[in-house]
C-alpha cells in the first residue's frame, strides 16, 4: 500500500450566504474508522460535499490514498462508497434494477456480492423502494456502497432514524469491511453512541470549525464529568471547565485530565463522559 | 454513460406504458375515422414529455448529487440526457410511422397518403428536436417547471406573433414565395441547422451543469 492515509485534508475553505467551512484540517489514517461528529448544520456534510467535488471549495488541500481528489477525481471515485444523507435512486426502482444500472457505472460492481447481501438483509429484490421501510432503504444504500468493493467509505448519518436492532446489523456491516486494512470509513453523524462502539478516532466540528480531532480511546479517557455541589463549584478554576451544567443534585462540568482533576477537587467525583455530553458541552458553551 | 441512460429508461418504464396505451387508442381511432394526420402529433408527445419528465425524476430523489458521488463526469450526465432525447424522438417516430401505415391500410378514405406521412413525421421531429435544445438548457439553469413553462412559450410565442401580425396586416402584400424551388433546399437546410441547434444547446447545458452545485 503506498500511502498512509486515506484522507488527508488541509486548510479546506467554503463560504456560502450564511454559512462558512473554516480552515477545516482532518486525517483518517488508512484501515481506520473515524467518526465525524458535529450538530445539525455544523457542516459535516459540507465536507463530504467538497470531498467528493459535488460542490467546488474556495480553497485547501484533499487528498485520496494519497492523491489530488480533482486531478484524480475519476478514478478515485471508483474506489469510493457513498452513503448519502440525501441523494438515491428514484423509489420506483427495485433492488434488481438498481444492481443493473450501478453494474453499468461501477467496473468492479460484484452482482453476486450484490445478490447475497440482499438476501442477507431479507430485502425483496423486485420491489419498488417506496414499499421498503426506511430501514431496508438505508441497507439498500449500504449495500450499493459496498457491492463494488471501494476502498474507502464515506457515509452521511447512515443509521439515522433506525431502531436499535437494524443499527446493529449495519455496524456490524462497517466491521466487517473494515477488517481489509485497506479499507478506511469516514462516518458522519450525530448519533455519538454508535462511534463509542466502533470508532477508532473521533473529529469535531462545529460551526464549520474542527474543535478536536483525537483517537477515540484518548479522548474517552482524557475527557471527564466533574460532579459535585452547587456550593462547591464556585471552588472549580474557570479554566478547568469546558462549560458546566445545573442538575437537580448540583453541578456537573466537562474537565479534561480526569486524574488530574480529581486529585485537584477532592470534593468532587470525575466520572467517564459520553461523547454525546462532550458534543453537549462544547456546543452549549 | 450506459448505465445513465438505462437509469432514466426504468424511471420512464411506468409511465412509459400509459403513453403507449394511449398511442395505440389513437391510431385505432386514426384508423376508423380516416383521420391520421394527427399521428405525427403523437411523436411529438412522446418526445417532449418523457426527457423532460427524466429531469422531475431526477430532481425529486435528488439523484445528481448521488451520481457525482460515482465515477461519472458532468458531461456524461449531460449528454446521456440528450442521447436519450435523439433515441426517444427516433422512437416516437417509429411508432408514429408504423401506426399511420396501419391505419392507411385499414382506413378507406384517410386524409392523407404515404408521403404526407412520412413529411409530417420528420417535420414534427425536426420541430421537437428543435424544442428541446431550447428547453433543456432552461431546465438545467432554472430546474424543470421553469422549463415546461418554456415548452408553451416556445409554442405559444410564434403563434401569438404570427396571429398578431396577420391581424395587422404585416402578411397581406408578402411576395409569393416560389414554393417549389424553396423545397429541396428547405429540406436540406432544415434537418442541417436543427441538429447544429442541438449540438450548441448540448455545450450550453454542458456550461451551465459544469457549474451548478450539489
Amino acid at each position: 500500500m503506498s500511502y498512509e492515509n486515506a484522507l488527508e485534508i488541509r486548510g479546506l475553505n467554503k463560504e456560502f450566504k450564511n454559512f462558512r467551512l473554516n480552515g477545516v484540517d482532518l486525517i483518517l489514517p488508512a484501515g481506520s474508522i473515524m467518526g465525524f461528529i458535529g450538530e445539525n448544520g455544523a457542516g459535516k456534510t459540507t465536507t463530504i460535499k467538497l470531498i467528493l467535488n459535488q460542490i467546488k471549495k474556495d480553497g485547501g488541500e484533499i487528498r485520496i490514498m494519497g492523491k489530488d481528489h480533482l486531478e484524480h477525481e475519476m478514478d478515485l471515485k471508483k474506489e469510493i462508497g457513498v452513503v448519502l444523507d440525501q441523494g438515491f435512486f428514484y423509489e420506483g426502482l427495485s433492488p434488481l434494477q438498481i444492481g443493473t444500472i450501478l453494474s453499468a457505472l461501477y467496473d468492479r460492481w460484484d452482482d453476486r456480492l450484490y445478490r447475497d447481501y440482499l438476501k442477507r438483509f431479507q430485502i425483496p429484490e423486485k420491489q419498488a423502494m417506496k414499499e421498503f421501510s426506511k430501514g431496508m432503504r438505508m441497507k439498500l444504500c449500504i449495500i450499493a456502497a459496498l457491492s463494488h468493493h471501494p476502498k474507502l467509505l464515506l457515509l452521511d448519518e447512515p443509521t439515522g432514524g433506525l431502531d436499535p436492532v437494524v443499527r446493529n446489523e449495519i455496524l456490524d456491516l462497517f466491521l466487517d469491511f473494515i477488517q481489509d486494512e485497506e479499507h478506511s470509513i469516514l462516518f458522519s453523524t450525530h448519533i455519538t453512541t454508535d462511534l463509542e462502539k466502533i470508532a477508532d478516532y473521533i473529529t469535531f466540528i462545529h460551526e464549520g470549525s474542527i474543535l478536536f480531532t483525537d483517537a477515540k480511546d484518548s479522548v474517552m479517557e482524557d475527557y471527564g464529568l466533574l460532579k459535585c455541589s452547587a456550593g462547591d463549584f464556585e471552588k472549580v478554576w474557570a479554566e478547568d471547565h469546558l462549560g458546566s451544567r445545573r442538575t437537580s443534585f448540583g453541578c456537573q462540568a466537562l474537565v479534561r485530565g480526569r486524574a488530574a482533576m480529581a486529585k485537584k477537587y477532592p470534593f468532587a467525583v470525575v466520572d467517564p463522559v459520553s461523547l454525546e455530553d462532550i458534543m453537549l458541552f462544547y456546543i452549549q458553551r | 454513460m450506459k448505465g445513465l441512460m438505462l437509469k432514466d429508461y426504468y424511471n420512464l418504464r411506468k409511465s412509459g406504458k400509459t403513453i403507449i396505451a394511449i398511442m395505440l387508442i389513437y391510431a385505432v381511432f386514426g384508423a376508423v375515422s380516416g383521420q391520421i394526420s394527427f399521428m405525427s402529433a403523437i411523436v411529438a408527445i412522446l418526445c417532449a414529455t418523457l426527457p423532460i419528465s427524466t429531469f422531475s425524476y431526477d430532481d425529486f430523489s435528488k439523484w445528481d448529487s448521488y451520481a457525482l458521488s460515482m465515477p461519472v463526469t458532468r458531461r456524461q450526465i449531460i449528454l446521456a440526457k440528450y442521447l436519450l432525447s435523439l433515441i426517444m424522438i427516433l422512437l416516437g417516430c417509429l411508432v408514429s410511422l408504423l401506426s399511420s401505415f396501419a391505419a392507411l391500410a385499414f382506413a378507406e378514405d384517410a386524409d392523407a397518403g404515404p408521403l404526407e406521412v412520412f413529411s409530417a413525421t420528420g417535420a414534427v421531429a425536426l420541430v421537437c428536436l428543435l424544442m428541446l435544445s431550447i428547453i433543456f438548457p432552461v431546465i438545467v439553469k432554472y430546474g424543470v417547471e421553469k422549463g415546461r413553462i418554456a415548452m408553451i412559450a416556445v409554442f405559444l410565442v410564434p403563434t401569438l406573433l404570427g396571429l398578431l401580425a396577420a391581424r395587422m396586416g404585416l402578411l397581406d402584400n408578402l411576395p409569393s414565395a416560389d414554393l417549389k424551388a424553396m423545397l429541396i433546399p428547405a429540406l436540406i437546410a432544415a434537418p442541417i441547422a436543427v441538429v447544429l441547434l442541438f449540438a450548441l444547446s448540448f455545450a450550453l447545458s454542458l456550461h451551465l451543469y459544469s457549474k451548478k452545485e450539489f
